[in-house]
């Protein structure tokens, strides 16, 4: 169970202002489910995953405010050496790409063993051919000692699962982990991921920039624009029916269902900068729908069923 | 539970101490004073410095050796002091100015040229010319610089020039190591590629895209290399291969002075300072020039 | 009427023909990228060009700009062959085949005015002064929809999609046939690349631009083309018209890149991590370990080209074109 309520964080950059990336977001997902967050760069989702293994760190950054619960820790009120153990034991990171992830100076054995729990070193080998038959790595034996230059980018990301997974983690955090992938070798990647969350009752965040590949492994989904949660609930509920002006948009930019060769719905403008965060709703320069009290102040949270969206307009077309 | 959304100015952001941010701003230094001034005031020195001097650097007299610097009981005519021969100290370095200005640049500019071209050719052209230059590099890299000295010496005898030859020849192989793999880094990028498909050949590219984007690097090697350069001149007198004496070099003055360090501290010290100012402010001025040539550090 | 007939009055503006690249490995042997290509690209219309990492796209797209020659085979601009050439002649190609690359962070020099990148291909032919520079890029960055404000910027001082549109300026700048858009929006996020990509549209119809894009995004191959070419480890498998290839595949591989980006469900599909790979330059179908109809006819010969219905394809075991009937004589 991974537990956040009012999360901040915020980058510092020599001498000047600090830079809020994230503005006080809330996530609740239970052990065995999977939320996706959800934005276009720079909404603060990738820093929003950092925070809640407490990577940003000074002179970096700073988390400066909420509270990060995992199952019956406060991962913030942690000392250096507490964090770094539930990090050793708790958290499992898959990053965006395998290609840099991996150290190519060490074999793929090395590193596996590297987090798994202690054990024999023949009974440690046994787990690891396991895992990664597990994750469909033919001839895993063979493969321990092979190096990742030698693994297809799909078989990269795998080694990279199985890192993430031989510590046997209560939380499971993937950062795009098929963005670097091919569609045929990408949709393998997810249905492995959806597997081992049903199988080891994971709690996962799964931070993506694309709502049909979310749709496809999580039940929740929380989108997120310039450092806040804008609408968060149940990703069916949501993608059929977006409260949020800026989840439509997202939905209507989607070439899919356009008759070919017609304009897109495109949303016109560019997603606001770190450093120039417009006052009230961060969407409300590009939306439709914005009126003067959008810019007064940042929308309450409004509940419509099982779904919370901050915009005084939610549900209004 | 307050709103989580008045995050905008969060009340734990400490400002730094006093230096640490004096430090962090260094990047944003509008004019490099400090090294600005320190090399002006070498450069002048070698150029002017035997003109201003309270004495000849050259002259010998006994009667006054050992003098120490005033502040320490020595005299306003002879400020830094004088050496064991009642050299006066403070003209020396200015004399011995001239010969590292001397030596940095050729060692900077001929060292540099080389390298760059060797760089350029290498890494642009590839292949075959690109593996001998390489080999080139590395044999020039392996064969050890004092023996390099000792042959030149050796044959043509001690002058500034064959220091020039000696820096020179020990330079390049540096220069063009890195240099090359920042061409090849360069080379790959999708605007040279771009610019290919546009019709332009491997000078326009090397013109507009890889000589901007490798100058921070060549400003840091060449900051750096200034001041080996000094230092490895000093090395080269200390081993009397440098320039010949009578004329003062800091290197040598440095070497000599260490036997008197115990009774007369001054005379390596002196020239210690010296040359450690010229090259700190070397580095620090290369630092500033790359971050200020570069224009995404801009506001 | 079929599509073949109609596509075909239009006039072929570039073309590969039976376009072989064959690179020598580090390690000893070959790597055929590209083998026996054949496209047509038509005036005014866009081609698309898709296939998984290794297929040849970007291999073909280096030939196409004539950044590499072919080992066998030839690209033909306007009915000349690139490899006869004169100097003259191939500045006129370099003018009439522009490029926009996939990633705008390094498709710009950092040290280059925005100005001055957008009409470097002027600087370079020297015809141009820089004042006449400076005016042709400020028309360019209305064209493109970003005010003249950004001409004097550095491309650090811009966002992914205004440096995306900063590069198509670049590419229109001299008037070019056709542009080679390389995977031109997967760097952009949903919101920035739908203007992007009404950006194209636009500027297909107000110059008659033709384009060739290679993308991996089926749904934005299908919405942005007309004909869509299909490439699996240096063939072309599948070429045809873009709705009906990816509403109605005919080659198997088709079928499985159609199933995986439609992104409706988990279930099992053609994983190409776990499948052998033929070893290269070797006889038969390159996808026969990964596709459900194989036979032995499938290990020994290559398929051949073949037109079916209104497709060019190599299967000996095509899918039946969803819908369509075979047309009769």
């Amino acid at each position: 169970m991974l537990d956040v309520q009012g999360l901040q964080t915020i980058y510092l950059a020599g001498g000047r202002d600090p830079i809020p990336a994230v503005r006080g977001i809330d996530l609740h997902i239970n052990s065995g489910s999977a939320t996706a967050l959800v934005g276009e760069s720079g909404c603060g989702k990738s820093t929003a995953a950092l925070s809640i293994m407490r990577l940003i760190r000074r002179p970096l950054g700073d988390i400066v405010g909420g509270s990060i619960r995992l199952d019956d820790n406060e991962l913030l009120s942690l000392s250096q050496s507490a964090m770094r153990n539930v990090l050793l034991n708790e958290i499992g990171y898959v990053p965006q790409d395998p290609t840099v992830a991996l150290d190519p100076l060490y074999t793929v054995r090395s590193q596996i063993a590297d987090v798994c729990p202690p054990a024999s070193k023949l009974e440690r080998d046994e787990r690891m051919v396991a895992l990664l038959e597990r994750l469909g790595v033919i001839d895993a034996r063979k493969r321990l000692k092979s190096y990742p230059h030698e693994f297809s980018g799909g078989m990269r990301q795998r080694v990279a699962i199985a890192i993430a997974l031989a510590k046997n983690p209560s939380l499971l955090i993937a950062d795009e982990p098929t963005t670097a992938l091919d569609v045929t070798t990408q949709l393998g990647i997810l249905r492995l991921l959806d597997e081992m969350r049903r199988e080891r009752d994971l709690t996962m965040l799964f931070v993506t920039h694309d709502l049909a590949v979310a749709r496809l492994v999580c039940q929740e989904v929380a989108v997120m624009y310039g450092g806040i949660v804008v609408e968060t609930g149940p990703i069916g509920t949501i993608m059929d029916r977006p409260l949020h002006p800026y989840s439509r948009a997202l939905l209507d930019a989607d070439s899919g269902n356009a008759e070919p060769q017609s304009r897109l719905r495109a949303i016109p403008g560019q997603p606001p900068s770190l450093t120039a965060m417009p006052a009230g709703c961060p969407f409300a320069p590009r939306c439709p729908l914005a009126e003067p009290a959008c810019s007064d102040a940042v929308p309450a949270v409004e509940v419509h069923g099982a779904v919370k969206v901050r915009c005084i307009k939610a549900g209004q077309s | 539970m307050a709103s989580p959304l008045q995050a905008d100015r969060p009340t734990v952001a400490r400002p730094a101490s006093g230096l640490r941010s004096r430090l962090a701003n260094r990047r944003r230094w509008k004019y490099p004073y400090f090294s600005g001034g320190v090399l002006a005031l070498f450069v002048l020195s070698g150029l002017i410095g035997p003109l201003v001097a309270p004495a000849e650097p050259t002259g010998i007299d006994l009667a006054n050796a050992l003098q120490p610097p005033i502040g320490f009981g020595g005299s306003w005519s002879r400020p830094l002091g004088t050496d064991e021969l009642g050299r006066d100290i403070l003209s020396r370095l200015l004399d011995g100015a001239r010969v590292a200005l001397i030596v940095t640049i050729a060692a900077v500019v001929l060292a540099g040229a080389v390298g760059l071209a060797v760089a350029l050719i290498s890494g642009y052209r590839g292949g075959r010319l690109d593996a001998f230059l390489m080999r080139t590099t590395d044999a020039s890299m392996a064969f050890p610089v004092i023996l390099l000295a000792i042959v030149i010496v050796g044959i043509f005898g001690a002058s500034t020039l064959n220091v020039v030859i000696i820096l020179t020849v020990a330079g390049w192989p540096s220069y063009a190591r890195v240099l090359r793999s920042e061409v090849l880094r360069t080379k790959t990028m999708d605007y040279v590629t771009m610019s290919r498909t546009m019709g332009g050949n491997g000078r326009w590219a090397v013109r507009r895209h890889i000589l901007p984007n490798i100058l921070p690097t060549i400003l840091v090697l060449v900051s750096l290399q200034v001041g080996l350069a000094i230092i490895a001149e000093g090395s080269l007198s200390f081993l009397g291969l440098g320039v010949p004496p009578p004329a003062p070099s800091w290197g040598r003055m440095l070497s000599d002075g260490r036997k008197y360090l115990d009774e007369a501290w001054w005379l390596p010290i002196m020239p210690g300072i010296a040359l450690s100012l010229t090259v700190l402010a070397s580095n620090l001025l290369g630092d500033w020039l790359r971050v200020n040539n570069d224009p995404t550090t801009k506001r | 009427m079929n599509a073949m007939t109609t596509t075909a009055r239009t006039e072929a503006v570039l073309e590969a023909r039976s376009v072989t690249k064959v690179y020598q490995a580090p390690g000893g042997g070959t790597v055929h990228a590209l083998d026996d290509v054949d496209i047509v690209v038509r005036r005014g219309r866009t081609l698309g060009l898709v296939g998984e990492s290794g297929s040849g796209k970007t291999t073909l797209t280096r030939m196409l700009l004539a950044l590499e020659r072919p080992t066998r085979g030839d690209v033909v601009f306007e009915g000349t062959p690139l490899a006869g050439m004169s100097p003259t002649e191939l500045r006129g190609y370099r003018h009439g085949v522009a490029a926009v690359f996939q990633n705008p962070y390094s498709s710009l020099n950092p040290r280059m005015r925005i100005w001055d990148a957008i009409t470097e291909q002027a600087a370079i032919e020297r015809s141009a002064d820089r004042k006449a520079r400076r005016d042709r890029a400020m028309e360019l960055l209305e064209l493109v929809g970003l005010g003249v404000t950004a001409a004097d910027r550095y491309p650090h001082q811009l966002s992914g999609g205004q440096r995306q549109r900063i590069a198509i300026a670049r590419a229109i700048s001299s008037e070019p046939e056709v542009i080679v858009l390389d995977e031109p929006l997967s760097a952009l996020d949903v919101s920035v690349s739908a203007q992007i990509v009404n950006l194209l549209l636009d500027l297909q119809d107000r110059l008659g631009v033709t384009y060739v894009f290679v993308g991996h995004d089926l749904r934005l191959v299908r919405h942005l083309c007309h004909e869509v070419a299909v490439m699996y480890r240096g063939r072309i498998v599948e070429q045809g018209p873009a709705v009906e290839v990816l509403d109605g595949p005919s080659h198997h591989y088709t079928d499985a890149l159609v199933t995986a980006s439609s992104l409706e469900s988990l279930a099992d599909t053609d994983d190409a991590d776990t499948k052998a790979v033929p070893p290269d330059g070797s006889a038969g179908c390159h996808y026969r370990f990964r596709c459900s109809a194989r036979d032995d006819q499938c290990d020994t010969v290559t398929p051949p080209q073949a037109i079916v219905d209104d497709r060019l394809l190599r299967c000996h075991h095509p899918l039946r074109v969803a819908g369509r009937p075979s047309p009769v004589g």
